[in-house]
């Protein structure tokens, strides 16, 4: 294996068309999950130029308004452009209401072993898991710096710190590693949209974002910029961003969603998807697996990697990898995360409590997951990011 | 330099003139001069287009006006009064020093008052004093009648109605008529004085009933413009009042308000906000901004005049005052009409193409009689003979009044469809109804009744249904009055509002919108005495809800000092003015929970197709009427029902069934849309689309296009643009039908290609610039307006497949007997007998065909195609071909059987003409057979027409003098036997050969 090698990372801000739209999907399953926790609903979406599409197949007892939904995260993600805002914008739904019949209306919360184990998986999938000792979140560290650049870049922007800038805005951030160990920071690109072409001149801009966006977040980080490091701020010139310049979708980004590419992850969408799907909470339940494993200093770097299959419920394999950084043989740590984690659906929605965490979060819980990961956050309190297994393993 | 732009037309040229353009001088100069030249008999020069419209005898060609002109330009250039100083493009610039200099000229080349003064570069009070008339008291009663009286009725030149006599004419006035008269004259010339006596009868005969048919046609069509009686509000004597557009003078003050349709050039002398859709005149969709400030400048194109209003235009918001400078003809409208010469009735588009489907059939008619001469000259016969055998089979082969069976049909459409309550306004109407492809329809008042009744209030943490009995919260009765939030939420409801209530009044004393109605109606019946309470606390402003501002607002004094503000409207807009709610009677702050609390609520009731308010106050400083709306304190939201009309969801499946696509429009919010769209299963089987934008003009329009083919509903649309999804579908090739009945679907309405507007709550406005006027706004009877349109051009398609396909057989007939060497079957008196007979009857009869129950379970036709495809013509020769051999087979039986002569001409003409009648019975549908389950019910105008035809025919055999006339000799039964099977055999084969669906 390869020890000394560059790694770059990249996150956008809640802002960026691909992310706007993975907010909008996910704001409709917390509408939907509000109301009626049993709710099945798959929304997509998409958006260019002045137009957001929203697809939505949904079998629910409850009513929830797309545009609305749609319109409020516009105005949160701070679009106020004259081209494009919460009220100038069209959006072009197409509701796709299923009878409420097909709901799967078990409570889990009250379900028994057996119950459990009867229900199945609906869906042919692998899932990725990972966790790593690089930061306290237990995540590859390029990805976790280049969210903090991004929620950095998006609240300068809210604070009218830099009140030129647009609400979209991308940031890469290149790390050296030695001994698969992050040493120093090789190199940051930040792309911050601004609202007018020659305002502010590129110095200022470069000036700005280095003073107000770089220097806080590695205030007191170990591994922070030396002189060497290298900044481009809008490398191709000044740069509007926002739907009406490049057009965005909904899980385009499960990279940034995931571990920046340090590592596997499943390519398909987390965000607009239900819990009851089980590539979007297999995911949650493998990263838990695989976080607790590290914490509890069984391995610094795990993977966890579940396979399920139609029809069965537990996953049809359970592999889990620590790249030789294991303190106990692989084979025991694959003994340790079967006996100690339920990676069952119904399981899953139970131990996390998916099904009722919008409601339980005044409506707001997976579409705050939409931007800045949904693994490694420490503003929220996330069941699949809790280390209380650690014990367990340990043993 | 001078350019010829128009001059096809005999007599009558346009050019293109340097210079004119905006030149009042070269117009004035060329109007005076050119008629002036001899062969010239009219000139009208336009400034606006820089266009001059001649008219000249035949002495001249279009080359000689053209130079013509062009010496009258030089003169022009030559008597500029001091050309150094003003060239003829600049002729406006020069506004003090050059004004006099410019009347002198105009007074030489016109009396003063023809060319008006540049009213938008005058200030107001130099208008007014020009016109001597006065702002504030307009124009007074005497001034109006001399005015009146000095320029003539403020009315467009309009197309007279013909006269009888030239109706009758018209009929004369026609190829196969000529061809006819050359018959007689030939006639006359070879001594057959009474073969041309009869040629006259035939011809008279047909003029008659071509009389009759298009006259009443005529009268049909004049009728179509009468029931809108346009009216302006005017003031005179100082006074408002109604009066008729026609009677509006130059210096009448009129008064323009949204609605309103600009009864005659006006200048501008008050403005408030005022928009103006001026597309009639400039083809700008987008309303004009105007002001009353004077304009500088040259030049200066009608568009671009924001002080003035144009006659024609519609007035689609806020409102103005403004002084008429021109009426009638001197209007931009009038003077743009003149010019293109559009005062003739237009032609609908298949009339168009029968005619130039009449026009080819006479040349390929006028080929092969020639081709019939020329053989028989060779075969031998004498060359008056076959001169009199070709011209009289060219007459009776032509097709005559082709056109006329298409506006026939069109005019007894019109007619049965008033029978209906569907008001046609436009010919053209009748035929696109049946092309129609999406019908666009409003949602309230259109798809809903209109008749809001409050169905349940969510305020503080209660959710309240409100039923006949009473106000409940699950089966409890609650007092709602007792709750300060609720009560908070009535004053509200009663305080914003533009109904009227009556002292002491009940429910029923409450005027004003259905929902503001309701909304006092529930106060009401909660016990809130809405008149006292309005009569307290006295209204001092008002805000009304707009298209961008989607809630409304006003101030009231309330009793005790202080002032209160009210509002209510669109719950997400006035959610985010509020920082504070009433909970049980107190004023707390809106948390975050209570906000998803609230737009849950909101959601949930706007998902049961409710129409959803919110309601907000907040208590105001003495003499404070702050317009920053902010920090109000919520009260809650009321859930109103609108319940979809009868029949509506009955209509959506039949215009599904016969392929045309359903799209609703409404400023509803997404989810009272999406519930009444899935409701009336609006999207068909496909998946259901809604657009929901408040702003589709930001739209950019090839996209709207793109998608606008899928969108099933359009959400939070105002109706302004209406305008921009009709042109959006029918850039993506749709016939688009439109509804509407308030102002500010006027342009909409007009742009589609059927505009529907409703009689009774529609405005004059809908209804003038509407093609087709529901009269109870019954929009099921749309459903019997696209049938009839439908079954009216199926029905031209039966006339004209009869006309065609029996012609076609004549000359076959003819053509092979001539090709064959077998004589001539038929003479000149029996062709010009099987000309009356045969086609006219049958042919009408089936313009008054029954809609065929089908007709409504098919696509529409595709509006581009013609009225016959290349299959339809192959169809109808093969037809004409069996009857063609049909008759040779009889003839042929005769010719066996007596020899060639008068017998078996006989028999011939016997089978023929019958042949041909019986073929109206093949014609009466292009898939329905005469036999089995599916045949048709009877058309008791085509058995009435057959009898008649038929008792006619029989004349040609049993009475002699007849008989004798059309050399037809006695028959025998045999030949009877064989005259009957040879032309219902054709029958029975065209039937049997008929793709029958």
């Amino acid at each position: 294996m390869i020890k000394n090698f560059m790694f770059t990372s990249e996150s956008v801000t809640q802002g960026h068309p691909d992310k706007l739209c993975d907010t909008i999907s996910d704001a409709i399953v917390d509408q939907f999950l509000y109301q009626d926790p049993y709710s099945r609903i798959r929304a997509e979406c998409a958006v260019s130029s002045a137009i957001v599409f929203i697809a939505a197949r949904f079998s629910s007892e409850a009513k929830v308004d797309l545009t609305r939904a749609a319109r409020k995260v516009i105005k949160k993600a701070g679009y106020d452009q004259p081209d494009f805002n919460e009220s100038v914008c069209s959006i072009l739904t197409a509701p796709n209401a299923l009878d409420p019949g097909r709901r799967l209306t078990f409570d889990e919360r009250s379900l028994s072993d057996e119950e459990i184990e009867k229900i199945a998986a609906k869906n042919q999938v692998t899932v990725f898991g990972y966790a790593c000792d690089h930061t306290p979140e237990l995540m590859p560290l390029p990805i976790m710096l280049a969210h903090r650049l991004a929620r950095r870049l998006g609240e300068v922007r809210k604070s009218r710190e830099l009140p030129y800038l647009m609400p979209d805005g991308r940031v890469q951030v290149g790390v050296d590693f030695r001994e698969r160990k992050p040493v120093r920071i090789h190199s940051i690109a930040i792309t911050a949209s601004q609202k007018e072409r020659g305002w502010p001149s590129m110095e200022k801009l470069k000036g700005d974002v280095r003073e107000f966006v770089v220097a806080p977040v590695f205030g007191k980080e170990p591994v922070a910029p030396d002189s060497a490091t290298l900044l481009f701020v809008n490398p191709d010139g000044p740069y509007m961003g926002g739907p009406t310049h490049h057009s965005g979708q909904t899980g385009r980004k499960s990279a940034v969603d995931t571990y920046g590419e340090f590592t596997r992850h499943g390519g398909k969408a987390l965000s607009g998807k239900d819990p009851i799907r089980i590539d979007r909470v297999g995911a949650y339940a493998a990263r838990y697996a695989a976080k607790n494993v590290v914490a509890a200093g069984l391995a610094s770097e795990c993977e966890v990697v579940l396979s399920y299959s139609i029809g069965i419920t537990r996953p049809v394999s359970v592999q889990v990898q620590a790249f030789g950084t294991e303190k106990i043989p692989e084979e025991e740590l694959n003994i340790l995360v079967n006996r100690h984690f339920d990676f069952r659906l119904a399981g899953i929605l139970k131990q996390f409590d998916l099904r009722r965490q919008p409601f339980d979060n005044k409506g707001k819980f997976f579409q705050r997951l939409a931007a800045y990961g949904h693994f490694g956050r420490s503003d929220m309190d996330l069941p699949w990011e809790r280390i209380d297994k650690v014990d367990l393993l340990k043993g | 330099m001078v350019l010829e732009i128009h001059t096809s037309v005999k007599g009558r040229g346009r050019y293109k003139v340097e210079g004119l353009f905006g030149s009042e001088y070269l117009k004035s100069f060329l109007e005076l001069r050119l008629p002036r030249h001899k062969g010239i008999s009219q000139a009208s020069a336009s400034m606006t287009t820089g266009n001059v419209l001649v008219k000249f005898n035949s002495d001249n060609t279009h080359q000689s006006i053209q130079s013509l002109i062009q010496g009258v330009l030089k003169e022009a250039e030559e008597n500029l009064p001091s050309a150094g100083e003003f060239p003829i493009e600049s002729f406006g610039k020069e506004e003090r020093g050059g004004a006099g200099i410019r009347r002198r000229i105009k007074d030489l080349l016109f009396p003063p008052e023809e060319t008006p003064p540049p009213w938008h570069l005058m200030e107001s009070e130099a208008v007014l004093g020009e016109l001597s008339t006065d702002y504030y008291k307009g124009l007074n009663e005497s001034q109006v009648a001399e005015r009146l009286k000095q320029f003539g009725p403020n009315t467009l030149p309009e197309a007279p109605p013909r006269s009888g006599l030239q109706i009758f004419l018209g009929q004369l006035n026609s190829l196969p008529v000529y061809l006819l008269g050359a018959a007689a004259g030939v006639s006359i010339l070879t001594g057959g004085f009474l073969d041309a006596a009869i040629i006259g009868g035939v011809v008279v005969a047909n003029a008659i009933i071509g009389y009759f048919t298009e006259s009443q046609a005529e009268r049909t069509i004049h009728s179509l413009k009468t029931f809108v009686r346009p009216a302006a509000e005017v003031l005179r004597d100082g006074r408002y009042t109604l009066a008729s557009a026609e009677s509006i003078v130059k210096g009448d003050v009129v008064v323009l308000k949204p609605g309103v349709s600009v009864p005659a050039d006006c200048r501008i002398v008050y403005a408030d906000y005022l928009n103006i859709d001026e597309s009639i005149l400039t083809g700008e969709s987008l309303p004009a901004t105007k002001d009353c400030i004077p304009l500088t400048g040259e030049n200066i194109a009608v568009a671009d005049r924001r002080n003035m209003a144009f006659m024609g235009t519609l007035v689609t918001g806020g409102h103005g005052l403004a002084v008429v400078v021109a009426t009638g003809q001197n209007t931009e409208i009038g003077q743009l009409q003149m010019l293109l010469g559009e005062i003739t009735a237009p032609e609908t588009p298949i009339e168009r193409q029968l005619s130039k489907l009449g026009d080819q059939l006479v040349l390929m008619c006028g080929f092969v009689c020639g081709v019939v001469f020329i053989m028989g000259f060779i075969r031998g016969y004498g060359i008056l003979q076959m001169l009199r055998t070709s011209i009289s089979l060219a007459a009776a082969a032509v097709p005559e009044g082709l056109p006329a069976a298409a506006t026939i049909n069109f005019a007894l459409g019109i007619k049965r469809m008033r029978g209906h309550g569907i008001l046609i306004r436009q010919l053209q109407a009748v035929e696109t109804l049946g092309a129609v492809q999406t019908v666009c329809m409003d949602k309230t008042g259109t798809i809903t009744q209109n008749r809001m009744t409050v169905q349940r209030i969510y305020s503080g943490h209660l959710c309240v249904q409100v039923q006949n009995d009473g106000f409940k919260s699950g089966a409890r009765n609650v007092k709602v009055a007792e709750f300060e939030e609720f009560r908070r939420l009535f004053d509200v409801c009663c305080l914003c509002s533009e109904s009227s209530v009556e002292e002491g009044g009940g429910c029923d004393s409450v005027c004003g919108s259905p929902t503001e109605n309701a909304l006092i109606r529930m106060a009401m019946d909660a016990g809130i005495d809405a008149f006292r309470l309005r009569e307290e606390n006295e209204r001092i402003k008002v805000h009304h809800r707009s298209e961008s501002r989607l809630f409304m607002s006003t101030i009231h004094e309330k009793p005790d000092g202080g002032r209160i503000l009210s509002v209510k409207g669109s719950p997400p807009e006035v959610l985010a003015m509020c920082r504070w709610q009433v909970i049980a009677g107190e004023t707390v702050p809106l948390t975050e929970e209570s906000l998803q609390e609230i737009e849950t609520e909101n959601e949930m009731m706007a998902g049961d197709a409710l129409r959803v308010l919110g309601f907000a106050y907040k208590e105001l400083g003495e003499d404070s009427d702050e317009e920053d709306l902010i920090d109000l304190s919520w009260v809650g939201i009321v859930g109103m029902s609108d319940p979809i009309r009868e029949g509506v969801d009955e209509l959506i499946r039949v215009f599904h069934r016969a392929g045309i696509d359903t799209v609703m429009i409404t400023g509803d919010q997404h989810s009272t849309a999406q519930a009444v769209a899935e409701q009336l299963n609006i999207a068909r089987e496909g998946a259901l689309e809604i657009l929901d934008s408040s702003e589709l003009a930001a739209v950019d329009p090839a996209l709207l296009k793109a998608i606008a083919k899928k969108v099933h509903v359009y959400s939070r649309v105002s109706p302004a643009h209406k305008l921009k999804i009709v042109q959006a579908l029918q850039s993506a090739g749709k016939t688009v039908g439109m509804t509407g009945d308030g102002v500010n679907d006027g342009p909409a309405l007009k742009a589609a290609d059927i505009g529907i507007a409703m009689g009774k709550s529609g405005t004059d406005l809908a209804r003038e610039v509407a093609d087709v006027v529901l009269e109870q706004d019954d929009l099921e009877k749309l459903v019997l307006a696209v049938r009839d349109g439908r079954a009216i051009y199926g029905n031209v398609r039966k006339s004209v497949h009869f006309f065609l396909s029996t012609n076609l057989s004549e000359i076959m007939i003819m053509f092979s007997a001539m090709a064959m060497g077998i004589g001539f079957p038929l003479s000149v008196m029996q062709l010009l007998w099987i000309n009356i007979i045969s086609d006219i009857f049958p042919g009408l009869a089936l313009s008054m065909e029954e809609a065929e129950d089908s007709v409504m379970d098919k696509p529409p036709r595709d509006p581009q195609a013609g009225l016959f495809s290349r299959d339809d013509f192959k169809r109808m020769s093969f037809e004409s071909a069996v009857i063609t051999a049909g008759a040779l087979g009889a003839y042929g039986f005769g010719l066996a059987r007596y020899g060639a002569g008068a017998r078996a001409g006989g028999i011939a003409f016997q089978a023929l003409t019958l042949g041909q009648l019986l073929h109206a019975f093949a014609c009466r549908s292009d898939e329905k057979g005469l036999f089995g389950k599916n045949k048709l019910p009877p058309n008791r105008y085509l058995t009435l027409a057959m009898a008649v035809s038929l008792g006619l025919q029989a004349l040609t055999m049993f009475f002699p003098p007849l008989r004798n006339f059309l050399g037809v000799s006695r028959l025998g039964v045999v030949d009877a036997l064989v005259i009957g099977g040879a032309s219902v055999l054709p029958l029975l084969i065209n039937d049997f050969t008929k793709k029958k669906g």
